[in-house]
């Protein structure tokens, strides 16, 4: 099943969530490894989403310029 | 002469001239206004004269003149020298006259000298007039309030094809060093004498129809000094200017002083050429405007990139530190449980020794061995331990048993105790 995908800024409110959670909540190390898991999916997504728009905009930018 | 008497016209008109000759001054300064003037091939200038009271708009007096060809060539050259501009049609002139009187054309002025300082002083005057009217309709400046579009491409154009100007403007905006690309086009126009204003305006009128299809209008001529630039100080054209849908620029080759038409538009300049320079310098700049724009956009979207790419990395070291951190408590805390565990095992261990140790002494004390030892005895009667001397008659063969052995007796007598 296709996926909605995750935008920019709900995946960083993810990772915040996580690491708040994991900051200031009680840890639960059986949880652990799977949050930290998750935070580092989330961030993948985020790199991921930052280098596609730095191409992309490069690229316009170049369309511009030629 | 007598009454009844009869004369020829030739004779009538001969008498009114000496009359007149007779009874008027040598000559006259005279105010009038030019309503036509018009040159023969030998040079002599015909003019028809009136005045008008410019309140009902109605002529209240005409008269035919004349400057012969000597004349003519000093005092126009003299004249457009001071004024800036030729005698012409309605223009109105303070001139020396004679007045002379043809059996066949009748009465005229003959003109010897112009004071061209009347006109020009007229003209001011007019002009200010003008000006005037424009200010109390609140519409001087109107046509400056519009804005020009940024890249100004279609221009419609108010001149004439023949015009000198005309060339040089379409010169210089499509041979503009950029390559930019402009779209003129030109609405033919009578660009001096009386049909000016008519023919300005009709231009106008046709541009203005059709307005959403340009960028601007423009109204160019070719100068020099000793052109007629008063065919611009017309109040129909320059309240047509400020009225105007399009920003209008004038191109129509001033020296000095600014027509009225000028003071209007949204921008005047000094020649045609001026006006093209500045469409393609207004192009340049909003190019320039829009690769600043590009180029800033490109730093902040970068910018934002980073700052997006900091806060990622920074969640990321958080994230992977924090869950470092946990791990290390908890494994520490399990080091410590496991300790304590360690060390409450080792004490119960000991308790629990010293408690059998202790039950082993208590027990030591207990055993009928060690009792005995410390020199107690047990007592039986046919093997059956005695507790008292109850069971006991005298008689009874009884075993005294020792630690080291035993001894056999016969009861002699039994008591107890109490």
């Amino acid at each position: 099943m296709a996926k909605k995908e995750i935008g920019f800024n709900e995946a960083v409110k993810g990772i915040e969530e996580i690491l708040k959670n994991i900051e200031e909540g009680e840890p639960d190390i059986d949880r652990l490894s799977e949050d930290v898991k998750k935070a580092a999916e989330l961030i993948k997504i985020c790199r991921k989403r930052l280098r596609e728009t730095g191409e992309k905009i490069d690229g316009i930018m170049k369309d511009l310029k030629s | 002469m007598n009454a009844g008497e009869k004369i020829t016209l030739t004779e009538l008109q001969g008498l009114i001239r000496d009359k007149l000759y007779e009874s008027l001054p040598d000559f006259f300064w005279v105010i009038a206004e030019i309503a036509e003037i018009k040159t023969n091939s030998a040079g002599h200038c015909y003019l028809e004269l009136t005045d008008n009271d410019t309140t009902r708009g109605r002529v209240t007096a005409r008269v035919r003149a004349t400057i012969w060809a000597a004349k003519y060539r000093s005092l126009n050259t003299f004249f457009n020298a001071s004024t800036g501009i030729p005698l012409r049609t309605g223009i109105t002139i303070l001139f020396k006259a004679t007045v002379e009187y043809h059996e066949l054309y009748g009465l005229s002025l003959n003109i010897s000298d112009i004071d061209p300082s009347y006109t020009a002083g007229d003209m001011a005057l007019r002009r200010e007039g003008i000006i005037r009217r424009l200010t109390t309709d609140g519409v001087m400046t109107m046509n400056r309030e519009l804005s020009l579009a940024p890249y100004p491409r279609y221009i419609a154009i108010v001149s004439s094809s023949k015009a000198a100007g005309y060339q040089d403007f379409i010169n210089h905006l499509t041979n503009n060093p950029y390559g930019y690309v402009f779209k003129p086009e030109l609405f033919e126009a009578v660009m001096q004498g009386e049909t000016t204003e008519r023919s300005v305006i009709e231009a106008l009128d046709r541009i203005s129809a059709g307005a959403s299809g340009y960028d601007a209008a423009v109204i160019i001529r070719g100068g020099g000094s000793t052109t007629d630039l008063s065919w611009f100080d017309s109040y129909d054209i320059a309240f047509y200017v400020t009225q105007f849908p399009l920003p209008v620029m004038t191109g129509i080759g001033h020296e000095k002083d600014l027509t009225v038409t000028d003071m209007v538009a949204w921008r005047s300049f000094k020649t045609p050429t001026a006006v093209a320079d500045f469409l393609v310098e207004q192009t340049l700049d909003c190019e320039n405007r829009i690769i600043d724009m590009a180029s800033s956009l490109h730093t902040e979207a970068a910018g934002l990139l980073s700052s997006a790419e900091e806060q990622l990395s920074s969640l990321q070291n958080r994230t992977a530190a924090t869950a470092r951190l946990i791990v290390r408590v908890k494994d520490e805390q399990l080091g410590y449980h496991a300790e304590t565990l360690l060390r409450s095992k080792n004490n119960l261990i000991r308790a629990a020794k010293e408690r059998i140790d202790r039950t082993e002494s208590a027990l030591h004390h207990l055993d009928p061995a060690g009792v005995m030892q410390r020199g107690f005895t047990l007592t039986t009667k046919n093997g059956k331990i005695m507790h008292s001397p109850a069971g006991l008659e005298p008689g009874d063969i009884i075993v005294t048993h020792f630690d080291q052995g035993h001894a056999t007796s016969t009861v002699k007598e039994t008591s107890k105790k109490g």
